[in-house]
């Protein structure tokens, strides 16, 4: 250690041994400070209050939406069954097109009496 | 034991016990003053420092991490209320100040000693910037390790290194030019 570090060494220590008297109204000023300045503990509970709300409500419409999505019951008609629905009854594709070629069939049928029975009628007139 | 009865005091504080924080005030007030004299070298500044430094710690008090040591904690407080006003004011050193200490001190010895301690920090505080000044008073008259210092400042251990290196430097170099 030289001679400069020894004299800071010396100085440090002297400085250190310096005993610094707090005032004696210093304790009294500070509690009648804080009798007067509120707590900042009641916006951290406000605020707390809000944060568990906000998340229990939160909790709940998640709830909500997977007991919706996934434990609701679905319809089994998809959409190309819907265009073929009556009102009373569901069918499916090929029923409703084994219905349509029954109707065309009998239309066509009903043509071909008509038109027999018209070639009689000219036919003996 | 006295750790135990400081955590008693601390979870009445949180609960609003004013009576609790006096016995908290009493523990740390002279720390903290000693703290604020040796940065700001003013006692007016000195006690508005240790009075804010209070008023935050009681305001704050429910947010205090048990993990930490409550001086450490306290430290950091008064810290940054030092530092924000160094950094504010610059503080410049007014010779009415010593004479109101001489005179505030009964002790003649005690008045003179306060002289060469401000004359001392005056020193330091002319040329040092306000966070190398922070890091030399923590480590060279607080003694608080390296670790200590960090929580309080924030700084890493490799800056309090480094700042502490310059300061004292600059230190060093002031004492040789007073002689």
């Amino acid at each position: 250690m030289n001679d400069k570090d020894q004299k800071y060494e010396m100085m440090i220590n002297k400085v250190k041994e310096i005993k610094i008297e707090c005032p004696e109204s210093l304790t009294s000023d500070i509690m009648t400070s804080i009798n007067r300045a509120p707590k900042k503990e009641d916006k951290g509970m406000l605020f707390n209050l809000v944060c568990w709300a906000s998340s229990v409500a939160a909790i709940l419409l998640l709830g909500l939406f997977v007991e919706q999505y996934f434990y609701t019951p679905k319809s089994n008609i998809t959409q190309s069954q819907v265009y073929f629905c009556s009102y009373t009854e569901t069918m499916t594709q090929k029923d409703a097109f084994d219905r349509i070629n029954n109707i065309i069939k009998e239309k066509k049928e009903l043509q071909d009496c008509r038109k027999k029975f018209y070639n009689n009628l000219v036919s003996n007139h | 034991m006295m750790q135990d009865q400081l955590s008693k005091h601390i979870q009445k504080c949180q609960h609003g016990d004013s009576t609790a924080f006096e016995y908290i005030l009493k523990q740390y007030q002279q720390m903290i003053f000693t703290l604020s004299f040796r940065i700001l070298c003013n006692e007016a500044d000195a006690k508005d420092a240790t009075q804010d430094t209070f008023i935050k710690v009681w305001q704050n008090i429910s947010t205090y991490n048990q993990k930490y040591k409550f001086s450490t904690w306290i430290y950091r407080i008064a810290s940054n209320i030092c530092f924000d006003k160094l950094r504010k004011e610059q503080t410049s050193f007014d010779i009415d100040i010593v004479d109101n200490i001489m005179y505030s001190e009964p002790n003649q010895e005690g008045a003179i000693n306060y002289k060469e301690l401000i004359n001392f920090i005056k020193n330091i505080a002319d040329g040092l910037p306000p966070k190398q000044k922070l890091v030399f008073i923590l480590s060279e008259l607080e003694e608080l390790g390296a670790d200590e210092i960090s929580i309080i400042t924030g700084l890493s251990q490799a800056k309090i290194k480094s700042n502490l290196y310059l300061a004292k430097k600059y230190v060093k170099s002031k004492i040789k030019e007073d002689e």
